[in-house]
């Protein structure tokens, strides 16, 4: 463990450490351009340069590792200077495009000249003129004048999708990044270069002057489009979701976040079903209510005998729990199903085959309740007469149709899908960013999903442990069940049921979540940093 | 520096020719009367200005803050590039923009509605010293015309456009400069994915 | 001092004081919308015939939140706020803002940035003072001095416009400077401006300071002794009219007046008579400042030039990604003003003004409380008017100079 002395401070480092991470130990933030922490050193943007002593030129922070007796002075004059001077070199061929670039607001460019340069401009010659519209991609574009070369871009899709799509070509001030002939940047992790990007060079397209970044509302939230759960930052506005972007887990997904979830955020806005359904049509709230209630009525009655539930992976822990504690409790004789979203391409990296977050909680919950729950498979014949469905998701039509034949039937969702419109009685409850919550992901992690505040249809839907509680009708169907105030009383309650939650609080699961089975624990390995997608 | 001065020192006795009414009446009396005869034969010499408004009106000062409005290009587009400086400088948050893509691919990004209530609007001139494009200016040197509902006084872009600056009203060619006049130099390449056609050629005008 | 009425025991509500008379106290309250009263404010009396018995002012009429909605917007957004203070002097609440503002970065304004202050405060306080004069003749009858006075405001205001682009809603001031310069010729226009409005005021004065019904109502009105002025904490002319030799620009010098020469006018007995005797004087003591400063004011930069602090000038901002950056940092995040707090005060048009800012190093305002001097003098109310009559009310309350928008921010 190297002890050297940065600013006048002695501190000791794991080996092989660079000076970037060892200055952030004690709360000096080395600006930096090129240097990501998960990426490969490349140096070539030189605004680390930091001033050591014995040694006659300043050295790139990222680049040096931090060794014994070190000294390290990270803001002396000639730092200052070096600074100003590389901000003055990257800011001589860069355009004015700060109006009508979309990472105004974000971009390092305009945040290191703010906090280590300040001075106008000495520039007589025209700038560089380059391509300024390159579609790479389906979901990329590319201003060649905004880039300033430090090639992150290419070193992320070399080392972790190591997909190489992404090259530099051309000499000296000719310089542009671009793809290869005929191979568009198609990789499922395209959208990544994006946030990395240190400026506006690469964009999104789907997001692509959408908003203004700093009007958006961030919320720190978890990704619902398979079982991996990474974890991510919702940007919205008023009523709108306008993009999700990771969010430093590293325990989960490190800085990354492939496309297919980034771009799940539509699923908040299509297909949306904005009012309860009796019979594929609206109800008034009485009709809906008593309607609701005789549903329910007759599968309590006959303690589920005959009844399917239909349970999809995509419902949080607590809404699970509610549900299957209710189940439990009134219908032991109902058969319980998984139905949730088909399997789909599952990779080496982030991307998982079953797309819904949260089976691996519903199973410990099940699992801990005694209840089996199965797949409908072909060789389940039966045919439930009467059903409960919780979760619109559904991997193909068997499950709507059975849904829509049967005699009796409850649809609780947040889609207008075939089960919804056909169900008798059909309930609204809240998509992941209207949901206060938690998935438990396939690595056993229990993650926090938290609500984007305003977003469309917050106030017309309701968390899926309280779709029963809003309507009034838990009182008229079932004892204490759903009578919770609040989802912290529901987890609350679900800790003490299920072991894998035992001694863990819906507030306590932070940032970055906890193991099941951690109870109180804490687990953030050393370098764990608050959300901050743009840089290292 | 400077010095304590009381005030009742200063010729602020009260006695006995205050107590009488008369001498001062008559000297209020002399100076009402005296107004009275400058300003109906005074000439320039009018103790007041009396304006026959509407037919006759005052010229606002040239940095009079008035009604906005959206600065033109040439073929009339409007100048502003949907940058939203100046909704985030407004501190009565009365400005909302939607922004889209430019058919002009020099230009890039338009403003799709661009709105300003006049109502919320209180003059400030933020928006116009926020403004990096002399796009939007409030040199009219009218006032917001009178609307008999709310719904009127919310300005669209097309309104905004429509309103001419002084100068212009006076005859005089206006000259807008902003971070446009920067950019604008050759169109830039639109490739298909995969090529990268980079300029050999250099711009040839000032930066 | 003297001690102007009989003391009168205290009435229990519903208690006889002549029970020959068979009279009681009444309760009656005056506004909060009322003709004679400035601004909203409401006057709860107890009063015994014409004789104000009790009287219990309700401030607040006019609260808009000023404190709570400076920490939502950026250090400059709250400049068109400070306007709404003081809407008689509204230059001296800019620059009174952007000076605790400037206090807290640690940077001092140019030299011609001061004198520009300097002149557009003092023409400020030209126009709250003949206001407050005007106003307060007009309600004692003298309609016409009060027309003369307003005229002379106009000119004043014209003047002002010429400068900031507006009469009253100026947002003038910026951190670390002003909008723009002075325009050509102001000097010679404000001159003009200067002497017919004077005129006015030597006309408006030959009607009114000799006036035997203006002094009988006026003088030995609404008195305040020294010690309760102190007590109270009155500053300004309220509180130099009743001897208290207090003005900030003499004691803790801002701005360019330590290289003015002007004299402070104090009162003696502290009584409505004084308090119009101060402020005519102080105005007299504004034109004289005006004129030094006019000849003082040097040439140079009026801003100061850290892109850090101020919006880049337009060419830089046009021609240079530097100048770009520059300004959309701060137009997007504000001014980063480090982590501290800062006191700072001026001379308002009614004593010391004050700013208490605390900043937690971003670009919005933690807290922006103001220190209203008017508010401290609407806490002696009740001695000013307790044991006069109902009548006197109305001069009374008019040289005190309640500005709405300070007092209840």
């Amino acid at each position: 463990m190297p002890k050297l002395n940065i600013d006048g401070q002695d501190i000791e480092v794991p080996a092989g450490e660079n000076l970037v991470l060892a200055a952030r130990r004690i709360g000096v933030e080395v600006p930096v351009f090129c240097y990501h922490e998960k990426l490969s050193i490349a140096a070539n943007c030189r605004m680390c340069l930091v001033e050591i002593e014995k040694m006659p030129k300043l050295q790139p922070a990222c680049q040096t590792v931090a060794t014994d007796n070190m000294i390290v002075k990270t803001s002396s004059p000639k730092v200052i200077e070096a600074r100003a001077a590389v901000m003055e070199f990257l800011l001589v061929n860069h355009p004015l495009d700060c109006p009508i670039c979309d990472k105004a607001g974000e971009c390092m460019l305009q945040d290191n000249y703010m906090g280590h340069d300040g001075k106008s401009s000495r520039q007589q010659d025209t700038k560089t003129a380059k391509p300024r519209l390159e579609v790479l991609g389906p979901l990329v574009n590319y201003n060649a004048e905004r880039c300033i070369m430090c090639t992150r871009c290419v070193r992320f899709m070399d080392e972790i999708p190591k997909n190489t799509q992404l090259g530099v070509f051309g000499r000296g001030d000719r310089n542009v990044i671009g793809v290869f002939d005929g191979k568009p940047l198609d990789d499922p992790y395209s959208l990544n270069v994006v946030e990395l990007c240190p400026v506006g060079a690469l964009g999104s397209l789907d997001f692509r002057f959408e908003s203004r970044v700093w009007s958006l509302d961030k919320t720190n939230s978890v990704c619902d489009g398979c079982s991996k759960g990474c974890n991510t930052e919702t940007h919205s506005k008023k009523e709108h979701v306008y993009r999700m972007i990771p969010r430093r887990n590293d325990s989960v997904n490190d800085t990354w976040m492939c496309d297919e979830g980034r771009l799940s955020y539509h699923a908040h806005e299509e297909q949306r079903a904005e009012e309860p359904l009796t019979d594929g049509k609206r109800a008034s709230d009485a009709t809906a209510l008593s309607a609701a209630l005789g549903v329910l009525a007759n599968a309590v009655k006959e303690k589920g005998n005959g009844w399917g539930v239909f349970i999809s992976p995509t419902l949080t822990n607590e809404g699970a729990f509610a549900w299957l504690s209710y189940v439990k409790a009134n219908m032991a004789q109902a058969k319980v199903y998984f139905s949730g979203r088909a399997d789909g391409v599952g990779d080496q990296l982030l991307r998982r085959a079953d797309k819904n977050p949260n089976r691996a909680g519903i199973k410990a919950i099940a699992e801990a309740l005694g209840i089996p729950v199965g797949t409908y498979t072909d060789g389940i014949t039966a045919k439930p007469l009467r059903v409960v469905m919780l979760g619109t998701e559904t991997p193909d039509d068997r499950i709507s149709s059975i849904v829509n034949a049967a005699q009796a039937s409850l649809v609780i969702g947040a889609h207008l899908t075939q089960a919804f419109k056909g169900a008798k009685v059909a309930l609204l409850s809240g998509t992941v960013f209207e949901s206060d919550g938690s998935f438990v992901n396939e690595d056993g992690r229990v993650q926090r999903v938290r609500p984007c505040h305003g977003v469309k249809f917050a106030g017309k839907s309701y968390a899926d442990w309280a779709v029963m509680l809003s309507q009034g009708l838990d009182k008229a169907v079932g004892a204490k069940t759903f009578a919770w105030a609040n989802t912290e009383s529901v987890f609350a309650d679900l800790a003490n049921a299920v072991k894998g939650f035992s001694g863990m609080r819906l507030l306590g699961l932070g940032l970055h979540g906890k193991a099941l089975g951690s109870g109180r624990a804490t687990e953030s390995p050393s370098h764990q940093q608050a959300s901050s997608p743009v840089g290292a | 520096m400077g010095k304590i001065i009381k005030v009742r020192a200063q010729d602020a006795e009260v006695g006995a020719y205050e107590k009488a009414y008369l001498p001062e009446i008559t000297k209020g009396i002399g100076i009402t009367l005296r107004h009275v005869v400058k300003n109906l034969f005074g000439g320039d010499e009018k103790y007041t200005r009396t304006v026959s408004y509407p037919e006759e009106k005052v010229e606002y000062p040239v940095r009079f803050r008035g009604a906005h409005r959206l600065t033109p290009r040439e073929d009339g587009a409007p100048r502003c590039v949907a940058c939203f400086m100046c909704s985030t400088a407004c501190p009565a948050r009365c400005i909302n923009i939607v922004a889209e893509e430019s058919d002009d691919p020099n230009i890039e990004k338009r403003p799709k509605v661009f709105e300003i209530d006049e109502l919320k609007c209180i003059f400030c001139g933020m928006c116009v010293e926020a403004c990096p494009e002399d796009a939007i200016r409030m040199d009219t040197g009218e006032h917001v015309k009178p609307f008999t509902n709310r719904a009127d006084a919310v300005y669209g872009k097309v309104d905004l456009l429509s309103m001419l600056g002084r100068t212009e009203k006076n005859g005089e060619q206006p000259v807008y400069r902003g971070a446009h006049e920067h950019r604008a130099r050759q169109a830039p390449q639109h490739s298909p994915e995969g090529t990268l056609p980079v300029q050999d050629e250099q711009p040839e005008d000032a930066h | 001092m003297d001690k102007p009425a009989p003391v009168i025991p205290t009435v229990h509500p519903g208690e006889d004081l002549a029970p020959d008379f068979a009279t009681k106290v009444m309760e009656i309250n005056l506004g909060p919308s009322h003709p004679a009263m400035h601004g909203t404010i409401k006057l709860n009396m107890t009063v015994d015939g014409e004789t104000i018995v009790s009287i219990d002012p309700d401030i607040g009429y006019l609260h808009r939140g000023f404190e709570k909605e400076s920490e939502r917007a950026t250090w400059t957004q709250v400049i068109p706020y400070t306007d709404r203070l003081n809407y008689v002097s509204p230059l001296i609440n800019n620059f009174g803002y952007v000076l605790a503002v400037e206090k807290l970065l640690g940077i001092k304004a140019t030299r011609r940035c001061d004198y520009i202050r300097t002149i557009m405060s003092e023409l400020s306080r030209l126009s709250d003072h003949l206001t407050c004069v005007g106003a307060g003749a007009m309600e004692l009858g003298s309609f016409t001095g009060f027309l003369y006075l307003v005229e002379a405001r106009e000119m004043i205001w014209e003047l002002i416009e010429e400068v900031t682009g507006a009469r009253l809603t100026i947002s003038y001031a910026r951190v670390g400077g002003v909008t723009a310069d002075l325009p050509e010729h102001f000097k010679e226009r404000c001159e003009k401006v200067l002497d017919k409005a004077f005129h006015l005021l030597d006309d408006f004065q030959a009607m009114v300071k000799k006036n035997r019904i203006f002094i009988d109502r006026m003088d030995g009105i609404g008195v305040v002794p020294k010690e309760d002025a102190i007590a109270w904490g009155f500053t300004g002319p309220c509180g130099r009219a009743s001897g208290i030799p207090y003005d900030v620009r003499r004691a803790h010098p801002y701005f360019a007046y330590d290289e003015i020469d002007f004299d402070v006018p104090i009162g003696e007995k502290g009584d409505n008579y004084d308090r119009y005797l101060v402020r005519v004087e102080e105005l007299h003591q504004s034109r004289k400042i005006l004129q030094q400063a006019f000849k003082q004011i040097p040439d140079g930069p009026v801003n100061v030039q850290d892109p850090r602090i101020m919006l880049p000038p337009k060419e830089r901002v046009y021609g240079s990604i530097e100048g770009l950056i520059g300004h959309f940092k701060i137009v997007i995040d504000g001014i980063k003003v480090p982590r501290g707090e800062v006191y700072s005060y001026v001379e308002g048009g009614n004593g010391e003004l004050g700013f208490y800012l605390v900043s937690n190093g971003s670009g919005h305002p933690w807290k922006c409380r103001v220190r209203p001097p008017c508010f401290a003098i609407m806490q002696g109310l009740k001695l000013m008017l307790e044991k006069y009559q109902i009548a006197d009310m109305v001069p009374t309350f008019g040289s005190v100079n309640m500005i709405g928008g300070e007092c209840d921010r």
